[in-house]
């Protein structure tokens, strides 16, 4: 199974919540790869989808397009969704399984793209977050470094389970190498932390960007939630995460 | 490649599992916990007939009302397939009608909160007596305003995520029902089951029809799940299913319920301890425990009802403002809270002062004649859509028993309206009269059939 290393940014359209913006660097940055842009616009339960969209899809599309300019002016390959929903988490997870969208941005403050960190964590992800680090950084010449966070208390039946965190990095450098990145930008970091989230945030702040591969099939599902969004949240840097391969196929039940 | 869709699908939400759960849940808040000592007070064990005929009624209602919806699942529900099928005024008078049914509902259910309360506080030997006043106020009734007052302040502000915490609190309210009812009536029924159950009616079979025109309210909520049709996932599956199968789960547990209470205390009894009737069932059968666990239920069940109640109401009033006609400022949406600020203070201001009334049977009754002249229109709808057959009329669903089922519904929802007080009757017609009025007075010139 191959895959077209495709980006899915969404951004939230309602007064309830601060939009990012898009900077030029950013959309420069994903120019190589098709975008998916998806403006999100929450409903409360009480509103019926149908009457806020009536009062408020001109002046969203509006903002949406606005978010839109900067990837335009690179001429890239740019599609925008515009949607109101109660419950943004469940929407981009279905947006994100229904156009099989490999990578999901989220959106932070980016000058210039001269140093990229690469968290792997197990095996499972290497082809995936190889896949969708070349697309974008090819035709760069930005430092990557990849990265290994471990527990302190990791015991050597976790690492028969997982594989080590040097196999991951070797396999990643291998099929980053493989893919045409040149080895004298490829560096390394392993680190041993009582808390490793932690410790690759600390690390993270450091960088321009962060590529991160996620632990559940479902992440997408919860952008608006939990771990690695734990981990973007806290960053201010744009973090791309790579979702993990599913061999389900693409649901066709939502013909547009 | 630039695409803009405004992606409808993908804002659909709600499963079977959701719909199922917002029917189920907006007719147990009423029924189980408010209804046992009204209805088992005026009929004794018969009322269990009394239940199975509204269950009827609305499984009559529920197949018509499923094909409708699948042909059209739009949000409205009812008042939406009555004035495309039927035309503007029908439309009017079941659009208004059913924004003041449902207001008339959460009133009812917020008595119904207010009497909990002030059981709970006589439980925790805070009041000597439910019948106590604050000031000129009976307690139970000012509890109830003030209920009203929260709940309309908190949908206006935006509360989130009350489907989820509806969904949680119907999965704990079946839970403690049917742990309460099957202890009760293993226990009534006797292990060898040689128990002496008593007369059935002892009031006669006369009381059993005018227990059901004031129960079947209970009923309401089946058709809650046509009005977030827009909401719901595969609604030519969801929505027949949804309905079908919350109004079985609910007459199954009104029943039992029923069966329990008319053969544990007699009319008299029953009488005396009103809205909290079950408490003392649950007393009855597993001591104080069983009777705090229910004090708090119906708590959460009727504040929960009246809540979706009030949300209904307001998305009831934007329906007919987008249609022209009520006034556009009725539904705007509030921009800084998202909420439609003004639909819902109304409905909720109109709630609290007729919580304040107290009159627990005529608010129950009203809300059931308003719903009752929607349900019998939505017969007469598919009757009339299925001869028309207008070209844009293609339902995923088809109702069994055409045209039996929707003649008989439409009668039987009639009919029922002959049986209430003098006084719900007064102002069910009153306000019935009042939207013809309306609509010749603002929307005259709006032509609504066949709209899409």
């Amino acid at each position: 199974m191959s895959f077209e290393p495709t980006m899915l940014v969404a951004s939230r359209l309602d007064e309830r919540d601060e939009h990012p913006s898009i900077s030029m660097a950013l959309a420069d940055f994903l120019a190589p790869v098709p975008v998916t842009l998806v403006g999100l616009y929450q409903v409360p339960d009480q509103t019926a989808i149908e009457q806020a969209r009536e009062q408020f899809e001109a002046e969203a599309r509006g903002r949406l397009d606005a978010l839109a300019d900067p990837f335009r002016a690179t001429g890239a390959d740019i599609e925008t969704r515009l949607t109101f929903t109660h419950d943004p988490a469940e929407t981009i997870a279905k947006i994100a399984a229904d156009i099989d969208r490999l990578a999901v941005l989220r959106p932070g403050a980016l000058d210039a793209v001269d140093r990229v960190l690469i968290a792997v964590r197990g095996g499972i992800n290497v082809p995936a977050i190889a896949t969708v680090a070349t697309a974008l950084l090819a035709d760069t010449s930005a430092a990557i470094t990849l990265y290994h966070a471990a527990p302190a208390d990791a015991d050597e039946r976790d690492e028969d389970r997982y594989g080590t965190g040097e196999q991951a990095l070797d396999a990643t450098e291998r099929a980053l190498i493989d893919a045409g990145i040149a080895p004298q930008r490829l560096s390394r970091t392993i680190e041993r932390a009582d808390d490793p989230d932690a410790t690759l945030i600390g690390t993270a702040a450091n960088y321009d960007v962060l590529i991160i591969g996620e632990d559940q099939p479902t992440i997408a599902g919860r952008i608006f939630g939990e771990t690695h969004e734990r981990i973007a949240e806290q960053l201010t840097l744009p973090v791309v995460i790579v979702r993990r391969p599913t061999d389900k196929p693409p649901d066709d039940t939502n013909p547009q | 490649m630039t695409s803009t869709t405004a992606s409808g699908e993908l804002d659909r939400t709600i499963g079977f599992t959701g719909a199922l759960t917002i029917g189920t849940g907006t007719m147990i808040g009423a029924g189980i916990f408010v209804f046992p000592g009204l209805a088992g007070g005026r009929a004794g064990p018969a009322a269990t007939l009394s239940f199975l005929i509204g269950a009827l009624i609305a499984l009559l209602v529920a197949l018509p009302a499923s094909e409708l919806a699948t042909a059209m699942p739009k949000s409205g529900g009812g008042y939406y397939f009555i004035s495309r099928g039927l035309g503007t005024l029908p439309g009017a008078i079941v659009g208004i009608g059913l924004t003041f049914g449902l207001i008339f509902a959460s009133a009812f259910y917020l008595v119904g909160f207010g009497q909990y309360v002030a059981g709970i506080l006589l439980e925790a030997g805070i009041v000597d007596r439910v019948t106590v006043t604050v000031g000129p106020v009976p307690l139970g009734i000012g509890v109830g305003v003030v209920g009203g007052v929260g709940l309309t302040a908190m949908s206006v502000l935006g509360t989130e995520n009350a489907e989820t915490l509806q969904n949680l609190v119907v999965g704990l309210l079946l839970a403690i029902l049917v742990g309460v009812l099957s202890i009760s009536l293993i226990d009534l029924l006797g292990v060898g089951g040689q128990a002496d159950l008593g007369q059935f009616a002892p009031r006669g079979y006369q009381t059993v029809l005018p227990t059901a025109a004031l129960v079947f309210t209970s009923y309401l909520g089946f058709a809650q799940i046509a009005t977030i049709g827009e909401d719901i996932v595969a609604p030519d599956r969801t929505l027949p299913r949804a309905m079908i199968g919350s109004v079985f789960i609910v007459g199954i547990l009104y029943v039992v319920t029923l069966f329990v209470t008319g053969h544990t205390f007699a009319p008299e009894t029953l009488r005396r301890f009103g809205e909290t009737a079950t408490v003392e069932v649950a007393r009855a059968y597993l001591g104080l425990p069983g009777a705090i666990i229910i004090l708090f239920a119906g708590l959460l069940a009727t504040i929960s009802s009246a809540n979706a109640s009030i949300l209904s109401a307001s998305r009831a009033m934007y329906a007919i403002s987008a249609d022209q006609l009520a006034p556009e400022a009725a539904a705007t949406v509030n921009r800084r809270y998202g909420t439609p600020h003004f639909a819902l203070s109304f409905a909720g201001g109109l709630t609290v002062l007729l919580v304040a009334s107290g009159r627990t049977a005529v608010l129950a009754e009203v809300a059931s004649f308003l719903h009752l002249v929607m349900y019998g229109l939505l017969c007469v709808t598919l009757l009339v859509l299925r001869r028309r057959n207008p070209p844009w009329y293609d339902p995923a669903f088809r109702c069994p028993g055409y045209p039996a089922v929707p003649v008989v519904g439409a009668l039987a929802s009639f009919a029922l309206l002959a049986f209430m007080q003098p006084l719900s009757q007064l102002l069910g017609v009153f306000l019935s009269i009042g939207a013809v009025a309306w609509y010749g007075f603002y929307a005259r010139g709006t032509n609504l059939r066949g709209k899409r």
